[in-house]
């Protein structure tokens, strides 16, 4: 049992600066959540407030069932791993992994054995005796991990800890850093605002956007169903295209027309509440939503196009009825395409999303 | 010391010679050149004074190297001069400032870093205004607190005793030291603190494994102020100290003051140099001590 629960907490500085909401979020037992967000919306306070580094103005927290609200770090079975790594300078890797194990009195053969098996897992033995100066950013990394892992912690907190690494190395660690979890199953809690480094490898993610939660859910949930336009924005890339309309209920139809007179045929659409007819609305199109036509279904023109060939996927840089949209191809479905005309295709209205244009929330 | 070219061009330090230019070379060393005569001249007059005779002396060349050195003027001031309770010289009187030093330094580091520490990594309740208060208080001259002290320390029965003279020197050096502490302690990464305090280091597990292993540079600093400033003292030793042990400064006036007859320029040469001995060697090696780039590695690349 290694739940984590966070009931209407309010983070306040310095009596002015209220970073955290009245956040509520609860994480079962060997989940891996990722919290996402862009930079200052308070993921390392809430981070930190779990941990206990910060109090908080008003909530509880509670890991493992216990309240720990009011508890020192040391008393919260928890493990962290820092934005900026902070492995102590003057100790070695081995001195850094061994610490927590020896401010709790651990036998020095059990500290030794401990020490030698998180090494081993991580592939960091051989750096053991080195000191964090003389180590690459991933070997320092590597070790910031493993002396959060060293301790058996029913939660470990990840602070960003692979926003500094290139983009290969990032690849890398983000699979061990699944396998690991997989392995071990403790509770992990991962802060990032990288959106690819979130959807693979939560198991749920929790958007936050300036101190509340936009949405908690599955990556894929999140990418389908954004619950609003923030979300939208946030979760994959590239981004959702937006395309302003109005909502034209006729009976048992429901038509989507764009400003420029484009309709969508969107009856099948689950709406979550039942829209009015003239509803002012925001359609949402993913760039993989659209493709050649196959014969069926209402068709629609790409005008001004500009190539942009990533190698697996093409993304088509044009305008869908006077709207900039993006639109990502296959390059087979490209071929023989000229970029200065018009070209046509139909789209995948399963994987349209519909949000209020005034509140910007899902339909 | 030598300085690592790529690390010398990150550190703001002038460079050795200020200019490729022959005329301004030569004038920046010729400069340094007088500076350095201006201040090693006394101390030249010094040392060959206390090697001449009194015969010699008076003969009045004060430049001119001794014609017979000799030791005798420093026997003289170490084991026998007139320096006050015992007569016996400076020596008794260099044993009583080692007395008074070793537990001022220990427990002034001692308070003044826990201080520093619990003031810059800490949530302290009115931390802001107990820093003012110490501002303040680092500011306020000896002499005018000078009397209170004295009625302090007659009432819990440290006036006259050489550890009362260590007490006064500790409780007047707090103020400083505790603000040179914590500027420094607040330099250090604040997400090694955290980390610490992830790791079940509290508040003394923190400061004995992560802090002070980062700070023996500062420590060198303090260190250095405080005996220098201590061996050094005059006024707290001779109104607060024991009048049969008083520090070898008090001795020193005492040889040089109080001598009735002949001035025994040579012995008091010989004095002041025994005296001044302790800091200076201070000096000389405290350069090597010190440790660069300590918090290197702690933060990514
Ligand atoms: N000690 C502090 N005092 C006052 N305000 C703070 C303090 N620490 C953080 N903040 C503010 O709280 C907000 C959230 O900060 P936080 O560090 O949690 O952001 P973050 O989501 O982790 O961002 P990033 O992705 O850049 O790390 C920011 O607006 C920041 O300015
Ligand atoms: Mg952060």
């Amino acid at each position: 049992m290694s739940t984590v629960s966070v009931k209407n907490i309010d983070k306040v500085y310095q009596g002015k600066t209220h970073v955290l909401k009245d956040l509520s979020l609860a994480i079962e037992s060997g989940e891996f959540l990722v919290l996402l967000g862009p930079s200052g919306c308070g993921k390392t306070t809430l981070l930190n407030c779990i941990a206990g580094l910060l109090d908080i103005e008003g909530g509880r927290i509670e890991i493992a069932g216990k309240d720990v609200t009011n508890k020192d770090p040391s008393d919260r079975e928890i493990a962290m791993v820092f934005q900026s790594y902070a492995l102590y300078p003057t100790k070695t890797v081995y001195g850094n992994m061994a610490f927590c194990l020896r401010m709790k009195k651990k036998p020095k053969s059990f500290i030794d054995k401990k020490v030698q098996e998180t090494a081993e897992l991580l592939q960091i033995s051989e750096l053991l005796h080195r000191k964090p100066a003389t180590l690459s950013g991933g070997q320092r990394q590597r070790a910031a991990i493993g002396r959060a892992l060293v301790r058996d912690a029913a939660v470990c907190l990840f602070d960003e800890p692979l926003s500094n690494l290139d983009a290969k190395l990032r690849t890398e660690m983000r699979i061990e850093l699944k396998k690991l979890h997989n392995k071990l199953k403790s509770t992990f809690i991962y802060v990032t605002h990288d959106q690819v480094e979130a959807m693979t490898l939560a198991t749920r993610i929790a958007v936050m956007d300036g101190g509340q939660f936009s949405q908690i859910s599955t990556p894929d949930e999140l990418y389908e169903h954004p619950a609003n336009m923030f979300v939208a924005r946030f979760i994959g890339s590239p981004a959702m295209n937006f395309v302003a309309g109005t909502l034209r209920l006729d009976g048992a139809k429901s038509i989507l027309v764009t400003q420029e007179g484009l309709e969508f045929d969107v009856s099948h659409y689950p709406f979550v509440v039942r829209p009015s007819n003239g509803h002012q609305v925001v359609l949402g199109l993913r760039p993989e939503s659209f493709h050649r036509p196959t014969g069926k279904g209402a068709t629609y023109q790409l005008t001004n196009g500009i190539l942009e060939p990533l190698g697996a996927t093409v993304l088509y840089y044009c305008q869908l009825g006077g709207t900039d949209v993006v639109v990502s191809f296959n390059p087979s479905d490209l071929q023989g395409v000229k970029t200065d005309q018009a070209l046509e295709v139909s789209i995948d209205l399963d994987a349209l999303s519909i949000f209020d244009a005034a509140t910007e929330l899902r339909l | 010391m030598k300085i690592d070219p790529s690390i010398r061009s990150q550190m703001i330090l002038p460079n050795r010679v200020p200019s490729k230019n022959p005329v301004s070379k030569t004038v920046f060393y010729l400069l340094l050149s007088v500076f350095a005569v201006l201040f090693a001249m006394p101390l030249y007059v010094m040392i060959v004074t206390s090697l001449k005779s009194m015969d010699e002396i008076r003969m009045g060349h004060i430049f001119a190297l001794p014609i017979t050195p000799s030791f005798d003027a420093w026997d003289m001031a170490w084991n026998k001069a007139a320096s006050g309770f015992d007569n016996a010289g400076l020596k008794s009187g260099f044993w009583n400032s080692v007395i008074i030093l070793i537990p001022s330094l220990a427990m002034s580091v001692a308070f003044s870093s826990v201080c520093g520490y619990a003031l810059a990594c800490w949530n302290v309740k009115m931390g802001n205004f107990l820093l003012m208060a110490l501002l303040v208080c680092a500011f306020i001259p000896f002499q005018v607190i000078m009397y209170p002290l004295i009625k302090m320390s007659v009432a819990v029965k440290l006036y006259n005793t050489s550890f009362g003279v260590s007490v006064v020197h500790t409780v007047l050096a707090l103020p400083i030291l505790t603000m040179i502490f914590k500027n420094y302690f607040a330099s250090i990464p604040e997400e090694l603190i955290k980390a610490s305090r992830v790791d079940g280091g509290r508040f003394w597990g923190t400061f004995v494994y992560v802090v002070l292993p980062l700070s023996p540079n500062i420590m060198i600093v303090v260190a250095i102020m405080q005996i220098t400033g201590i061996w050094n003292d005059f006024l707290v030793g001779l109104t607060f100290g024991n009048v049969k042990a008083y520090p070898m400064t008090v001795n020193l006036n005492n040889i040089t003051q109080t001598q009735t007859g002949v001035r025994v320029y040579n012995v008091y040469m010989a004095a002041a140099m025994l005296t001044a001995i302790p800091p200076l060697l201070i000096y000389f090696f405290s350069g090597k001590m010190f440790i660069r780039g300590i918090t290197a590695g702690a933060l990514k690349g």
